[in-house]
């Protein structure tokens, strides 16, 4: 109950940045959609590549406007340059409860309002005559359900990681604008991962990026020739493993913490 | 009772030399050599429950290094901090419940809403109960007398009234006890008044152990019996006000106003001449030789007013700095 209250609260606070959110998600927006275009003419005439079709890749390219609107988490450059380097952390390490939990609680807002803006460009796409083909099994959309929430999880994670690097380089954009690039590259938000060439999703699969967007989208849309148990326990040993990893960071990188300019 | 101890603390913090120029940036990204800065070497001090202490000395001297160690923000080089019997840097929620530290350079209130969206806030994390937070919102209310203000966008406040909030925010939890650094920085006079105050009241009705800093002198005249003055990380002075004033009293102030405008010149021989401004002068004279020399002026001179008194605090302080250790 405290902490829905408290996610209530930074809920309202995250409103009063709307109109600044819905600049974000239509800069993020604009990747899939030119992507959904082109493929729509790639394909056409009843073109398969590698079992997609037409169809597919429409419904592919509309849920991953939403999936990356609610998935992909954008914690990392706040803890970094806000929190550490502008030292705002003092504020929170000042509070009497975890940093990681009031993280969390901002950032499920965000993803909130940024799932909604998704969900209604998705309805307007479907007005117009788009249309979306998922999986009409309910075991699979629950399947799917607890893939895409373990992903939000992996996601934030690993973000807040990246973020609290800063406690040791004064220079974190080497790390952060990589791993931007990396995303748009491995987490199918470029095209779905079984696309990329071999050798590339050889090496991406052991990174945590093609389950950002990729396998959640293909979970929902019930994709044939993947594990999905296999996802969901890989997925689960990526948080545990990844909160191991934070907590340890955390507790040596707290220690250079110097509050600067405060 | 010691609620607060600090035995030989020392923070070093890390930082590093960037060779000017290009080739200097390009060789820091290779090989970056980090030296230490000391803050604060070695000092100790134990505070009593409920007392009221002044932290003051001049720019970068480790007031809030000292004080961002006793409320557990940044981890010592060395030495032992204790407060409350806890050590601050493992902040343990208990910890942070019976503490606060205000800054008055930052704020923690949400910019962009009203300050009782924070106080809300604080509500939740600190585990207030209903009741509680009705009667202390309504107390801290009357007190700071923010009423209008706490429903108004942080961002449309004023400095001062901001402060009131911020002040607000951070004894919604009650605090046993406050670090409150320079919390009257950029304030009018009548809002510095109200401040201090507030947090005389506080410190009273709450038996409340506050440590202050403040480059305002009278913040900490009229608040604090005892002060702790700091210099380049080093403890100065540790003891009451009064008898650091009566140490250095072996001064007295001489305000003089003349008739007619008299040459600096001619007064150089009374004493030293701390300000001389139109037709008045003040001039700092040794305790024994005053009588003597108020007589001489008064000879020498066409004197319209004049006026004798201890010298200021701030006199005293400078004083302090400049023999360092007392
Ligand atoms: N985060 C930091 N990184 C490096 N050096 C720092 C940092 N914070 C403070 N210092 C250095 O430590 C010394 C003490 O600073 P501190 O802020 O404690 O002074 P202060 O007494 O609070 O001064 P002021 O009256 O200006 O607020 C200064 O020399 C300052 O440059
Ligand atoms: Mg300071």
């Amino acid at each position: 109950m405290k902490y829905l209250r408290i996610l209530l609260l930074y809920s309202q606070h995250v409103l009063q940045y709307r109109t600044r959110s819905f600049i974000w998600f239509l800069i993020s927006f604009l990747n899939p959609f030119i992507l959904l275009m082109f493929w729509d003419g790639a394909l056409e005439g009843g073109k398969v590549i590698n079992g997609w079709n037409a169809a597919s890749m429409q419904t592919y390219y509309l849920l991953v406007i939403v999936a990356q609107s609610v998935l992909i988490t954008h914690v990392e450059n706040e803890v970094a340059v806000e929190d550490i380097r502008q030292g705002n952390l003092v504020r929170e390490l000042l509070k009497p409860i975890d940093y990681l939990w009031l993280k969390l609680s901002n950032e499920i807002s965000w993803r909130f309002i940024q799932g909604f803006y998704g969900l209604v460009v998705l309805s307007i796409f479907l007005l117009q005559g788009l249309s979306v083909q998922i999986t009409s099994e309910v075991p699979m959309i629950i399947q799917a359900i607890i893939i895409a929430l373990l992903a939000l999880t992996m996601s934030f994670m690993f973000k807040m990681i990246l973020g609290i690097l800063a406690f040791w380089m004064t220079d974190i954009y080497g790390i952060l604008e990589p791993n931007d690039v990396f995303i748009i590259m491995f987490s199918g938000t470029l095209m779905p991962f079984d696309l990329l060439p071999e050798w590339i999703r050889n090496i991406a699969q052991f990174t945590p990026y093609p389950y950002l967007v990729y396998y959640p989208v293909a979970a929902l849309m019930g994709r044939g020739g993947i594990n999905f148990f296999q996802v969901m326990t890989n997925e689960i040993f990526w948080i545990v493993g990844l909160f191991a990893l934070y907590r340890s960071l955390w507790f040596f990188g707290v220690k250079r913490f110097s509050g600067v300019g405060q | 009772m010691n609620v607060i101890e600090l035995k030989h603390l020392t923070k070093n913090f890390r930082s590093y030399k960037k060779e000017p120029g290009f080739l200097g940036g390009v060789k820091s990204l290779v090989s970056r050599k980090y030296f230490p800065v000391p803050a604060i070497s070695d000092i100790s001090f134990s505070i009593n429950e409920g007392e009221l202490v002044g932290f003051i000395g001049p720019n970068g001297a480790g007031k809030t290094t000292t004080m961002k160690c006793l409320s557990g923000l940044i981890y010592p080089t060395s030495g032992k901090v204790s407060v409350l019997g806890y050590t601050p840097f493992q902040r343990k929620p208990n910890f942070l419940k019976q503490i606060s530290l205000v800054m008055g350079q930052k704020n923690q209130l949400w910019w962009d809403l009203p300050a009782y969206e924070t106080l809300l806030l604080n509500k939740e994390i600190y585990d207030i109960s209903d009741d509680d937070f009705e009667k202390r919102v309504g107390e801290l209310t009357d007190l700071l007398d923010v009423k209008d203000i706490l429903h108004v966008q942080v961002r449309k406040l004023s400095l001062g009234q901001r402060m009131k909030c911020e002040l607000m925010a951070a004894l919604i939890h009650h605090p046993k006890i406050l670090f409150l650094d320079e919390p009257t920085i950029g304030l009018d006079v009548v809002v510095q008044e109200k401040l201090r105050e507030f947090i005389k009241m506080y410190n009273k009705k709450y038996k409340a152990t506050i440590l202050l800093t403040s480059h305002y002198m009278q913040d900490v005249k009229e608040l604090c019996k005892r002060i702790i003055i700091i210099d380049h990380g080093e403890i100065l002075y540790d003891g009451r006000l009064d008898s650091v004033v009566k140490k250095f009293s072996n001064e007295k102030l001489i305000t003089i106003t003349f008739e007619k405008e008299v040459p600096a010149e001619a007064l150089k021989p009374f004493g030293k001449i701390e300000s001389f401004e139109q037709r008045t002068a003040k001039i700092i004279v040794p305790l024994k030789k005053t009588k003597d020399i108020v007589s001489r002026l008064l000879d020498e001179f066409n004197v319209e007013d004049l006026n004798i008194e201890e010298p200021e605090i701030e006199e005293i302080i400078r004083n302090v700095f400049a023999k360092k250790k007392v």
